[in-house]
């Protein structure tokens, strides 16, 4: 059917085409040139159009253009990124020289937003862009991490310490949903791209585009509500050939804190503190962390070539990329090659583009839990007991659920491997200079195996060996035909509308195989059926499928007058597989304004304001990150689960369990949100913004606990509550020294976001909550959401005292003489898990051919559960032979529960520099050469003692399974590297 | 532009129940969904076992898991509170039941399929409802109900005497239609003697819960069964708790446990184990938690040739080849009875439950094969003694019914009659009762209605009356605003 829909969109288009066609014809001449810069250095790439037409061209390799059909008395505009554009008066010239100078505060830049692209100084909704020239430079695990810090209002945290295989977790402006998704949408070149971000090579992206308002957002619809980041890849060039080589190595050092027990500290500690206990020193000194990991040394190499013709034109790119994990055997390897080409035809009419990305992933993980068993040992047990014959030596302290470091490492393999493709054609057909037939197809492939065995000496694996071969593939495609049409109308109405359909089906599947008992460790993965457990019915196998499916038909109109008032409307309808069926379509609008005060006629003999624009906007858009199949009743089997077979007539037979309680009318999210904000430029250097906004999210999901009967399941997936969240951003960039020879550039970006649930409940529906006490505490509840209130606010008991017998004392808040740590009335709000602002200082300082650039990034004024403390800083975990945390010489009277309380929930306010780069740029003849030392991570002024600051919040989520706070799965490190950029 | 979604790994549950077996399957699930919670410490086990005079799970020293941060020490101090994830985890198991049975019961009905034994799975879906509303009318005492899958209105709080009415009239009118013997086909299921069994104990219990005294009734039920001649009393009583008890002519209803089910079910070895006994029964990749233990004055209250004893460990522990198994404090392993100190309390304390045989080589998290008996035949004809007694009031009886009764479970004990009650007390009806069902699952609501259960013993202060009742989780009461909580809490 969706095919249908093109038909009928392309044959309205035409009849238009044809009436439309009709209407000019004029006196015609020939007008060419040479464009250069401020230095007299010829410029190619210039972009000359004719004012108000489409028709254009690009000046050559020497900075000439030649452009024929041009009317006596039309305008040519000329522009390039990163000079200020011109408009020139043809007045029958055939020759027209043009110098460009270079623009302080970018308004000529161009911006993607949905579908298309703009200036910065048409721009009305709030975007934020970052080119490839701002990208924080050195070993970037993740593409996203080259913009850290510069943009106002993106949090990008790491998922997972240093890990070489986990990606960063991004956020725009606060949380902005319970159980839906909560990552903003990512679109690349265009094309919504399935997986994670680390499969971008950094050295490929052009610029990062944040659309972060709802005005911006909107023409996405369901998934635009966490923000959407359009990703533009490098592009073929016209001209010779081009060849950049980038490559560097790098060392990690792992950031160690000091706040464990060594051997020497953990003997003189048991002495103190559980004197006669002698059987808790073994005798040997080890560093536990120290034996199983490492100081990787990273490798990453990029080779992009890039050249052609104006009617050809094609860029390669080859990437190798090699990171050591910290940990013995743990790394990731990714070799990624692709290829760009750019054709035109039928008189440049017709333009295509292919791309094809391909990349090829292999990696290996560490055992679940080593990094927290290293921490924890005891550090005088030894490594290998001779004795242990059947234990392969390893030294084995019969602790429970104690695994020896070494022997985790030594006895497990983990291998993974993924593949994936991203075929992308975008084709446009000009049916007339402003009207073009534009169609995007995209086909994503994600797929991946992972294999694993532990041997038989693996500790507590419980059997002579495990493999487990698993496999999975995602797979999407999108259809988008659209139709794009530019006029004028008089002199200085300017329109641009584009309208088009989106057809978008994901799937996933998966399957898997365990298998235990082997007879032998020499098979490893590789002989699965050998294993016992198959033989006593022990073995686990499984597939699974799931698919969706998004329809959309969307369109946008921006108007432009004099380039003084500006306004953009869009609207996306859409429909979402995922909703129940009464509820499947929503309508996504949106409006924003802008006014560019400088362009008024009483600004501008006010020279020191370069520019002075105010935005406002407001945009309506959607959520659908959820699990499929919601609405749906839904029967599943539960196979190798005890509730999962029945004992009939003397076999054992499979059940069908109720899987959810079907909500028929499930649907979408709505967010709408209001925006405000000024561009602004002084003094010629010094530019900025600022926006407020407010976003109220209503209809929000949330799994609710319903009683059972009269459901079938205990929880339904519903939309029920409301949220709002209010903010302000700003950005400043200055040029705080501009000399011949010296310039330092520093941009501050500061955020800050105020949250508030504003219901939760709908009692009409019976769904009514008073509160929902969170526990990501293993001891106790954690965080209180109450309605009026903010996500992520933590309640805990005050801590008094501890009796003699290791009885805690709390405080009698509510005076009702009987402390009851679990009700709240004994409890009390004593912090939050979002920080109050976030902070990024980017500064880059030339001299001469010198370049240095640090940036500084903050996030303050947020509370953290201290994991390690509250396990860890007690009496009990040495008497129970393993290490503690130093600071338990303090608190000789932790020795009994582990007890949830405001003593563990810590400040987490940090301070880090992220990335400090000097380097040094060489000209020789033609080709470039820049050579360049980096370092990330380099410091972290913080209060909190624990693994690090640094955590993702998780506010409260039924579907997370983490902490809301530092947990010790991996280690944080610094990295060091020595890097080159060659192009010839 | 159709947006229906596609199910592959899934069925969707409107298009099932079109065959017979397709209706069997389902109502497999309301059996296997009480499998774990029916058995394990954080279900039943938790509110009906650790929770009395008989099971005790102290903090053992050089790392217990087992403690949980105190919960199972409170459970057995009567600290209950609506966030206790076995009071919650009971609560889940007898109303997920309830409501799972609503549903295949409505399928079940109104299924094309027409089979024989259709009017037989629906009475046996009812029975297996009944016997979940019988456990939440025994443990939260003020319960909703609900039997129609069409009625999604939220259920509000019945007294008890009307809960206690549906439950019997909904066995009453099923049990005709129930398989009438206990044939190997029906081996786990609901079958006639089954809803005898509950009307039995729910009648034994009347006067205590709702004031009305059904003696004569509970006697006709458990008539109702021994009349029958199926069931006998095994010669061994270790046999009823062995790896292959299916094979038990004494048990009436159990939960099919097996290796092969994947894991959790009836760990007892987890829960009752030293750590150090694993190497001995070959148990790989797990950890056991040192736990659960019986109460001295429960082991005390076993005379010394009583056969019933050796399934409770005490002394000095070796491997099968005689050597001695070392402790982790020094020494041999030794189980001694006594608990000195509940909040820490040297690992060998505490008399370990070996009643159900151990097994051996299980790995991780797998359950043991033991089949869990939910009602077994030796505590129908203690009932029926008790019954009788009641009936007539005595406090101490040497009527030869109740005599004959009682000393057919004790002849069994001794192997002789020399131990064989000449009278007996009612007090004495309950320690043999103790004795002869430690540990499964029967002690909590003997407890309360011979008006034990708020007595002091070791480690547990005297209990408020409100304590028979559990209060109900606090989050069905957020998800349900017409209950309320119970009285006291």
């Amino acid at each position: 059917t969706s095919f249908k829909q093109i038909n009928r969109i392309l044959g309205i288009t035409i009849v238009f085409l044809m009436l439309s066609s009709v209407l000019y014809s004029q006196q015609l001449i020939t007008v060419g040139g040479q464009i250069v810069d401020e230095n007299d250095v010829s410029l190619p790439g210039v972009t000359v159009v004719v004012k108000g037409t489409s028709q254009g061209t690009i000046s050559d390799i020497d900075g000439r253009y030649s452009l024929s059909g041009v009317q006596e008395n039309a305008t040519l505009v000329f522009s390039f990124v990163g000079m200020l554009s011109q408009d020139i008066s043809v007045s029958s010239r055939t020759v027209i020289n043009v110098k460009m100078e270079a623009d302080a505060i970018g308004l000529e830049e161009v911006v993607a937003i949905g579908y298309g692209y703009t200036t910065k100084k048409e721009l009305t909704g709030s975007v934020s862009s970052v080119d490839a020239e701002e990208f924080l430079q050195g070993d970037m695990t993740s593409p996203i991490r080259a913009i850290q810090g510069k943009v106002a209002g993106l949090s990008i945290i790491s998922s997972n310490g240093a890990d070489p295989n986990s990606d960063y977790t991004v956020r725009i402006r606060g949380l902005n949903s319970l159980s839906g998704g909560k990552s903003p949408l990512i679109i690349v070149d265009g094309a919504v791209w399935g997986g994670t971000l680390k499969s971008i090579n950094p050295e490929q992206i052009e610029s990062f585009d944040i659309l972060k308002d709802g005005s911006a957002a909107a023409i996405y619809g369901t998934r635009a509500t966490n923000g959407v980041i359009l990703i533009t890849l490098k592009k073929p060039e016209q001209g010779e050939i081009k060849c950049e080589l980038s490559a560097f190595v790098s060392y990690e050092s792992i950031d160690k804190n000091d706040l464990w027990f060594d051997a020497d500290e953990y003997r003189s500690a048991i002495q103190e503190l559980i004197p006669g206990n002698s059987n808790l020193d073994k005798g040997s000194s080890t560093d536990w962390l120290d034996e199983v990991t490492r100081t990787p040394i990273n490798q990453n190499y990029n080779l992009s070539i890039t050249g052609g013709t104006e009617k050809l034109a094609i860029r390669t790119n080859l990437s190798y990329k090699n990171n050591e994990g910290l940990f013995e055997d743990n790394y990731s390897n990714v070799v990624a090659p692709s290829i760009f080409v750019k054709q035109k035809a039928f008189n440049n009419r017709l333009i295509l583009d292919y791309k094809l990305l391909y990349s090829r992933t292999t990696s290996s993980d560490i055992p679940g839990g080593l990094y927290e068993q290293a921490i924890t040992r005891n550090p005088t047990e030894p490594i290998y007991d001779p004795e242990n014959i059947s234990g392969n030596k390893y030294y084995d302290n019969h602790i429970q659920g104690s695994r020896n470091p070494v022997a985790m490492i030594n006895e497990s393999t983990f291998d993974r491997e993924v593949n994936f493709v991203n075929a992308v054609v975008n084709t446009e057909f000009k049916l007339l200079d402003n009207l073009s037939l534009n169609f995007t197809g995209s086909y994503n492939v994600w797929s991946g195996t992972d294999e694993n065995y532990y041997t038989k000496h693996y500790p507590l694996l419980g059997k002579s060996g495990q493999a487990y071969v698993g496999s999975w593939k995602t797979k999407d495609y999108i259809l988008e035909p659209s139709i794009r049409y530019r006029f004028t109308l008089g002199e200085d109405h300017r329109f641009n509308a584009i309208g088009g359909y989106s057809y978008n089906k994901g799937s996933n599947t998966s399957m898997s195989v365990t298998n235990g008992n082997f007879d032998t460790d020499k098979f490893s993965y590789h002989n699965i059926a050998a294993g016992n457990d198959l033989i006593e019915g022990l073995a686990d196998i499984s597939s699974y499928k799931e698919t969706n499916k998004l329809i959309a038909f969307y369109g946008r109109v921006s108007y432009n007058y004099k380039d003084k008032y500006l306004a953009s409307a869009s609207l996306r309808h859409e429909g979402s597989s995922r909703f129940g069926k009464n509820d499947k379509w929503g309508t996504f609008p949106a409006v924003s304004l802008g006014w560019r005060i400088k362009e008024e006629g009483f600004m501008q003999d006010v020279d020191f304001i370069n520019d002075l624009k105010v935005r406002a906007g407001v945009g309506v858009t959607g959520n659908q990150d959820i699990p499929n199949y919601q609405s749906i009743p839904r029967l599943s089997t539960r196979t190798g689960d005890s509730s999962g077979l029945f004992y009939y007539k003397g076999n054992w037979q499979n059940v069908y369990v109720p899987d959810n309680n079907p909500n028929p009318d499930l649907k979408w999210e709505t967010k709408t949100e209001y925006n405000m904000g000024i561009d602004f430029g002084v003094f010629n250097r010094i530019s900025g913004s600022v926006d407020l906004y407010s976003r109220t999210i209503s209809d929000l999901l949330w799994y609710y606990d319903v009683p059972v009967p009269p459901n079938v399941y205990d929880k339904i997936y519903a939309n029920v509550g409301e949220m709002t969240n209010k903010g302000i951003e700003i950005t400043v960039n200055a040029d705080v020294l501009k000399t011949s020879n010296f310039n330092w550039n520093s941009t501050i970006t500061w955020s800050k976001n105020k949250n508030e649930m504003v219901k939760l409940s709908d009692p009409s529906r019976g769904y009514e909550l008073d509160f929902i006490k969170y526990t990501p505490a293993s001891t106790s509840w954690a965080q209180l959401l109450q309605e009026g209130e903010a996500v992520g606010d933590f309640w805990t008991p005050i801590y008094v005292a501890t009796a003699e017998d290791g009885t805690i004392i709390y405080k009698d808040l509510d005076g009702d003489g009987v402390v009851d740590e679990n009700s709240i009335g004994d409890r009390k709000n004593v912090g939050n898990e979002y920080p109050d602002y976030e902070l990024g200082w980017q500064n880059r300082l030339t001299y001469k051919n010198f370049f240095l650039t640090f940036a500084f990034r903050a996030m303050v004024g947020h509370s953290l559960i201290n994991w390690d403390r509250l396990n860890y800083e007690n009496v009990r975990r040495l008497s129970d032979g393993r290490n503690a945390m130093k600071s338990v010489l303090d608190h000789p009277e932790n020795f009994g529960e582990y007890r949830f309380d405001d003593r563990f929930l810590d400040d987490g306010t940090f301070i880090k520099l992220d990335n400090v780069v000097l380097g040094y740029d060489f000209k020789l003849g033609k080709s470039d050469l820049r050579l360049y030392v980096s370092g990330t991570n380099l410091l972290t002024i913080t209060d909190f003692e624990g693994n690090d600051p640094e955590q993702i919040p998780v506010g409260i989520d039924t579907n997370y399974n983490t902490y809301g706070g530092d947990n010790l799965t991996y280690p944080y490190s610094r990295t060091y590297l020595l890097g080159l950029k060659f192009n010839f | 532009t159709n947006l229906d979604e596609e199910l592959f790994s899934s069925i969707n549950s409107e298009e099932w129940y079109s065959t017979e077996h397709e209706c069997t399957l389902a109502m497999g699930s309301a059996y296997a969904g009480l499998r774990y919670r029916g058995t394990s410490l954080w279900g039943l086990y938790g509110t009906e076992v650790v929770t009395t005079d008989e099971a005790v799970i102290p903090v053992h020293t050089n790392g217990s898991w087992l403690d949980n941060n105190g919960v199972w020490r409170n459970l057995h101090k009567h600290k209950f509170t609506p966030y206790q994830e076995a009071i919650n985890a009971s609560w889940e198991m007898c109303f997920n039941t309830v409501a799972n049975c609503n549903q295949i019961i409505y399928q079940v009905r109104n299924s094309p399929a027409q089979f024989d034994g259709k009017e037989g799975m629906i009475a046996e879906l009812r029975t297996l409802r009944a016997w979940a509303l019988y456990k939440a009318l025994d443990l939260f005492g003020n319960i909703p109900i609900n039997l129609e899958f069409e009625d999604t209105s939220l259920p509000s709080q019945i007294s008890r005497t009307e809960a206690f009415n549906i439950i019997e009239t909904e066995l009453l009118e099923s049990y005709p239609l129930l398989q009438e013997s206990p044939i190997s086909d029906y081996y786990g299921r609901c079958i006639r003697p089954v809803a005898f069994a509950i009307l039995a104990k729910m009648y034994l219990n009347s006067e205590k819960w709702i004031g009305h005294d059904r003696y004569e009734d509970a006697k006709i039920m458990c008539d109702s069964i021994i009349n029958r001649g199926h069931y006998t009393l095994e010669s061994n009583y270790s046999d009823n708790f062995i790896a292959e008890n299916e094979s038990s002519r004494e048990v009436i209803w159990a939960m099919p446990h097996d290796r092969v089910i994947g894991d959790f079910g009836f760990q007892m070895h987890m829960y009752t184990l030293h750590w150090a006994l694993l190497d001995k029964f070959d148990l790989n990749g797990t950890w056991c938690w040192n736990g659960i233990c019986m109460t001295e004055a429960m082991y005390d209250s076993f005379s010394l040739e009583d056969n019933r004893r050796e399934g409770w460990e005490v002394g000095p522990q070796f491997y099968f080849n005689g050597d001695p198994v070392w402790g982790y404090e020094g020494g041999q392993l030794t189980f001694t009875k006594e608990i000195t100190n509940l909040d820490a309390s040297p690992e060998g304390e505490g008399v370990r439950c070996f009643k159900w045989e151990m097994p051996q080589g299980l790995n991780g998290w797998e359950t043991m094969d033991n089949d869990f008996a939910f009602f077994r035949y030796a505590d129908i004809l203690l009932m029926k003694a008790e019954a009788i007694m009641r009936e007539n009031g005595n406090t101490e009886s040497s009527d030869a019914s109740v005599l004959n009764l009682v000393n057919q479970v004790r002849y069994r004990a001794f192997g002789n009659d020399s131990h064989n009650y000449t009278s007996i007390t009612l007090d004495e009806l309950l320690a043999e009762r103790g004795r002869e069902l430690a540990f499964e699952e029967v002690r909590r609501q003997d407890l309360i209605r011979f008006g034990k259960w708020g007595d002091e013993w070791k480690f547990k202060p005297q209990s408020e009356p409100y304590k028979e009742l559990f209060p109900i989780p606090n989050n069905v009461l957020n998800a349900n605003t017409n209950l309320e909580q119970n009285p006291g809490y």
